[in-house]
């Protein structure tokens, strides 16, 4: 399985609103990728492009390439929503489904079935018993089996609100995609809760591609193996994340680092 | 005047234009609770209205006006919520916010506010002579159901805007289509909105005199036993009530078909209601 995100030229425009500039940015599979940077800087933006979630937003112009696995999801003829179950994402608050924690994560592999037996092309549905093991396996895997077992048909909303947030990482879990992107997934959480995410995501960097958006610097410098800062939508420096924090090259990345900006 | 004084004055006159709205609810009840109860019997619920010795129809009961009115609710039900659930995703989802859609909604608005006579004239112009439907059940039924068209469109619109676009978009990003999301998530969660909207504008379908009126409704015309065929109606049968010369027996009938009539609306209010507050239950965030 490879999943490297190679950016070349990446160029978002809101109307005439110029978001995100020439960016180029080459990410590594099974590490975690940082993206930091102010308020407003595109992170945000800039990790939407990874998975289609733009194309939602009608005034939402983007150009450039952005190439995983070999392929450029913007090319024509690509279907977003094939790019989307490859590409999982976490928001910012949870957002779990008003229905069941078992129904939460067995939505998507309902809706997308499995080839079929007869033809590759044609999907089926999954029996009952290949949906439950999905949900288990990713509830598993998503750290969150042992407290929700006993009460898989009780609504998602029942949960605490990291327990929400590990469910919607199980949702995502449950498409089996290669890589996971996390938009700011901790700013809803308390700390403890937040380390729980923290511990999960450098588990989850063993099988998959992680990118992740955050506004918490230490966040970064605990979780990412690189980092990239970003600054009024131009990409300024990116690379080891220790190496970021302790002798960033640019002035611009010192300042924020260092607390004096932003 | 000091603004204790003030106050109390403007809660008074506050207090005072509650108790009229109140009060007016509660006399057109009681006042035709107390006319019309008395007619209520089996025959009036079983039996069709018949003439008395002059050959007004002021005897019997309203079986037929009854069976005719539930029959057009029925029909609305069937034409109008598809069009108007439909519609308004697609103006929704689709067009989301732009120029297009706006416009679109503005149409949508206005339509709400169109007379329902005004409703009656296309439906018997476009309908009964143009389209040669025929004085009939359908032509009524349909110009009924693109009267209350609006009323499920902007309901159904109000209940899809108040889900969440984070749930739109864990959907989305879980790689759904649009289809699926406004499918699985979309509909469910705003059915108890919608459901909402079709009661109230079946409740208006059901009590339209003017429309029915000119498109179809007769004064003994039984049950239609083909969609092409006239029917009676209970408001038509109440305005009928009000046009003969014996009124003891006229009005005291038109008060118990009425006090019917708004059992049934109340009903459905009451059925709407409870199904609400289940879906609520089910689904909230």
């Amino acid at each position: 399985m490879m999943a490297n995100i190679e950016i070349e030229k990446l160029n978002v425009r809101f109307d005439a609103n110029h978001v995100l500039k020439d960016i180029n940015i080459k990410i590594e599979e099974k590490k975690i990728t940082a993206i930091i940077g102010p308020s407003g800087c595109g992170k945000s933006t800039f990790i939407r492009c990874i998975n289609r979630m733009n194309d939602l937003i009608p005034s939402c112009r983007v150009d450039g390439r952005v190439v995983v696995d070999g392929q450029d999801i913007y090319e024509k003829g690509v279907d977003p929503t094939e790019v989307r179950k490859r590409i999982g994402m976490v928001f910012q608050k949870p957002n779990p489904f008003p229905k069941s924690v078992f129904e939460n994560v067995a939505y998507a592999p309902k809706i997308h079935g499995k080839p079929s037996a007869t033809s590759a092309d044609k999907l089926t549905k999954l029996t009952r018993r290949e949906v439950g093991d999905i949900v288990e396996w990713s509830l598993k895997r998503a750290a969150l089996w042992d407290e929700v077992k006993d009460r898989l048909d009780k609504s998602a909303y029942s949960l605490s609100g990291g327990q929400q947030q590990r469910l919607c990482i199980a949702r995502t879990l449950a498409i089996k995609p290669e890589i996971i992107l996390f938009d700011e997934p901790c700013s809803a959480l308390d700390p403890i809760a937040t380390a729980k995410i923290e511990d999960l995501l450098v588990d989850l960097k063993k099988d998959f591609t992680v990118v992740i958006v955050t506004h918490n610097m230490q966040q970064a410098a605990r979780v990412a193996d690189r980092t990239a800062y970003f600054y009024l939508g131009e990409l300024i420096e990116y690379g080891e994340t220790k190496q970021m924090f302790e002798k960033p090259e640019k002035k611009l990345t010192e300042r924020y680092i260092t607390g004096r900006m932003g | 005047m000091n603004r204790k004084a003030k106050e109390a004055l403007m809660f008074s006159l506050l207090r005072g234009c509650a108790v009229v709205v109140v009060l007016t609810l509660v006399i057109i009840i009681g006042y035709i609770f107390i006319g019309g109860i008395g007619k209520w019997s089996v025959d009036f619920f079983t039996k069709n209205p018949a003439p008395d010795s002059h050959g007004a129809l002021v005897m019997g009961g309203v079986f037929a006006p009854l069976v005719g009115t539930l029959i057009l609710m029925v029909l609305v039900l069937i034409i109008s919520i598809p069009i108007g659930v439909l519609g308004a995703i697609f103006l929704v989802e689709r067009q989301g916010k732009s120029r297009i859609s706006r416009a679109w909604w503005i149409v949508v608005n206005n339509l709400a506010g169109v007379p329902s006579i005004v409703w009656g004239l296309l439906g018997v112009a476009l309908l009964v002579y143009y389209l040669h439907f025929g004085l009939s059940l359908i032509a009524a039924a349909i110009t009924l159901s693109l009267m209350v068209l609006p009323i499920i469109m902007v309901a159904t619109k109000e209940a899809i805007e108040a889900i969440p676009a984070s749930i739109r978009e864990a959907s989305v990003s879980l790689g759904a289509t649009r289809w699926q999301t406004v499918r699985h998530h979309v509909l469910p969660y705003s059915a108890s909105g919608i459901m909402t909207g079709v009661i109230l504008s079946l409740a208006r379908a059901g009590g339209e005199t003017a429309p029915i009126l000119v498109t179809g409704v007769a004064v003994n015309a039984g049950i239609p036993g083909s969609l092409s065929d006239q029917f009676q109606a209970l408001p038509y049968y109440i305005y009928l009530m009000t046009q003969t010369t014996n009124r003891t027996q006229a009005y005291a009938m038109a008060d118990a078909a009425a006090l019917l009539l708004i059992v049934l609306i109340v009903g459905m209010s009451l059925g709407a209601i409870i199904l609400r507050s289940r879906y609520r239950e089910k689904y909230k965030w």
